[in-house]
């Protein structure tokens, strides 16, 4: 046996903090994770490339801050880092006024008066994800987050929480909002056809 | 317009609500028609959602992702050595290294992507393990049982890491079939053991094909098996002088080892416990003429 394969016998069990151990302990939680994060980044920077961008920033953080992670929940943990890279973003654009129309997060967009093509003729085409993401592309941007995180990421109250930094009820109200608003845009305009 | 309850209609949805409340919430849905509306309108809702989960990080963005972090880690190694001599500093590289490779999941990855990947035989799979990771519960590196020995545990990781790594997307399956004849021959030319191979479908564990994966250096034929929206991944080898593996249980995963006349073999899935027993009976029973 090799010195280095003895080092890793005696690292494993340990646990320690060696450089390659925190590599692959990361690579073990975390990475897993990275989906989800893009998945959540694609609807907080909707621009073509920004969420790779994102997810890419996110993950050296994520990486940077690993030795902070405690027995949480390591998928909330990895999309509140996604969430704070994209609100830094946000905020050094606001700086320079260069602020992209859907980033707007309290004005409420008539889909009509954005959508260029007859909603019905859009929601009879075969391609109805690319229908459902352009209504969600209208919804405010804090409407948008708490959709994908319980919808499509499956966390449960607690974890959006922790991913929005908002209270509980904040999260209870803001998704039944939500929630009604998609329906409103989406699903009733479905039944019509 | 809307019932004062809905809130909690909303949290009985979610799954939110302890029995008690779930059981108030569910008195109240029979005699209330707007809420029983609203929980019909909510499942509504989840279902329209459901293609959003199918994007996943594409494969550049992964590699840039990797290139980032062997950067950061060969940065801070740099500034540990500036502390304590050039040793610490080469001794991060050397972690780059081939040799160490072997034993490390995102180097295994690299070696094995670079010598044993196949055409996209997987493609089809992406989906099936996105299932899966999506299915998986992260409880954040809580370690129930550890191997008793240090070569075990060593395995654990390695097998585990392994495991994360097949579903990630097209690297779930080398040879794809579910007819025996064809997997078997493959691993023969592949792996370093040739193991029983058998389609449970009948029994709930459908054959999806095989892959090999690299485990305490040598090269494990892996059978990947499906039980309803879970992968199992079973490794197996020649059967050595080492202890195997404990039966452990990380990060929502479980992992279950045994050991036949010739191989050894360990069972890897976010499936329950039950499940991995079972499939472990019917491989054996297989083995056994």
């Amino acid at each position: 046996m090799d010195a280095q394969a003895a080092c890793l016998l005696e690292r494993y069990p340990a646990m320690s903090d060696g450089l390659d151990d925190k590599r692959a302990r990361f690579e073990a939680q975390v990475l897993p994770h990275l989906d989800a994060a893009y998945r959540f980044a694609r609807w907080l920077e909707p621009a073509p490339g920004a969420a790779d961008d994102l997810v890419q920033e996110a993950a050296l953080r994520a990486y940077r801050g690993f030795e902070r992670l405690r027995g949480t929940n390591v998928k909330a943990w990895l999309l509140a880092i996604v969430k704070n890279c994209h609100f830094t973003a946000q905020r050094a654009r606001h700086a320079r006024d260069m602020v992209p129309l859907s980033e707007d997060t309290d004005s409420v967009q008539d889909p009509a008066l954005v959508a260029s093509d007859d909603p019905l003729k859009e929601a009879l085409e075969a391609d109805q994800t690319r229908a459902l993401e352009r209504v969600l592309l209208l919804l405010p941007e804090e409407h948008r987050e708490v959709l994908i995180l319980r919808e499509v990421e499956d966390l449960d109250y607690r974890a959006i929480a922790e991913v929005l930094g908002v209270p509980l009820g904040t999260v209870m109200s803001r998704l039944a909002r939500a929630r009604a608003a998609l329906r409103a845009r989406y699903l009733e305009r479905e039944a019509v056809s | 317009m809307s019932c004062e309850r809905s809130i909690e209609v909303q949290a009985y949805f979610d799954a939110e609500l302890d029995a008690l409340k779930a059981r108030e919430v569910e008195q109240h849905l029979a005699s209330c028609a707007e809420c029983a509306r609203l929980l019909e309108e909510l499942g509504a809702t989840r279902r329209a959602l459901e293609p959003l989960r199918a994007p996943r990080v594409p494969r550049p963005t992964l590699d840039l992702i990797e290139r980032a972090l062997d950067r950061e880690a060969a940065g801070a190694g740099a500034g540990a050595g500036a502390g304590a001599g050039a040793g610490a500093g080469s001794g991060a590289r050397a972690g780059a290294g081939p040799g160490r490779g072997l034993a490390r999941g995102g180097r295994l990855m690299e070696w094995l992507g670079e010598w044993l990947r196949r055409p996209a035989f997987a493609a089809a799979f992406g989906a099936l393990a996105g299932i899966a990771l999506t299915a998986a519960l992260f409880t954040g590196g809580t370690l129930q049982s550890v191997g008793g020995n240090a070569a075990g545990a060593r395995m654990t990781d390695e097998i585990l890491t392994d495991h994360l790594r097949s579903l990630l997307p097209d690297q779930l399956l080398e040879v794809q079939s579910t007819d025996r004849h064809t997997v078997k021959p493959w691993f023969a030319g592949h792996a370093d053991a040739s193991p029983t191979v058998v389609d449970f479908a009948v029994q709930g564990f459908p054959l999806a094909g095989g892959r090999v994966d690299v485990v305490d250096r040598r090269r494990a034929a892996v059978l990947v098996y499906r039980h309803g929206a879970h992968v199992i991944n079973v490794f197996s080898w020649a059967a050595g002088d080492a202890q195997l593996p404990a039966h452990t249980t990380r990060d929502g995963y479980r992992m279950r080892c045994w050991r036949s006349t010739d191989l050894e073999y360990c069972a890897v899935s976010d499936a329950g416990a039950e499940e991995l027993e079972t499939l472990e009976r019917l491989i054996r029973e297989a083995a056994t003429p």
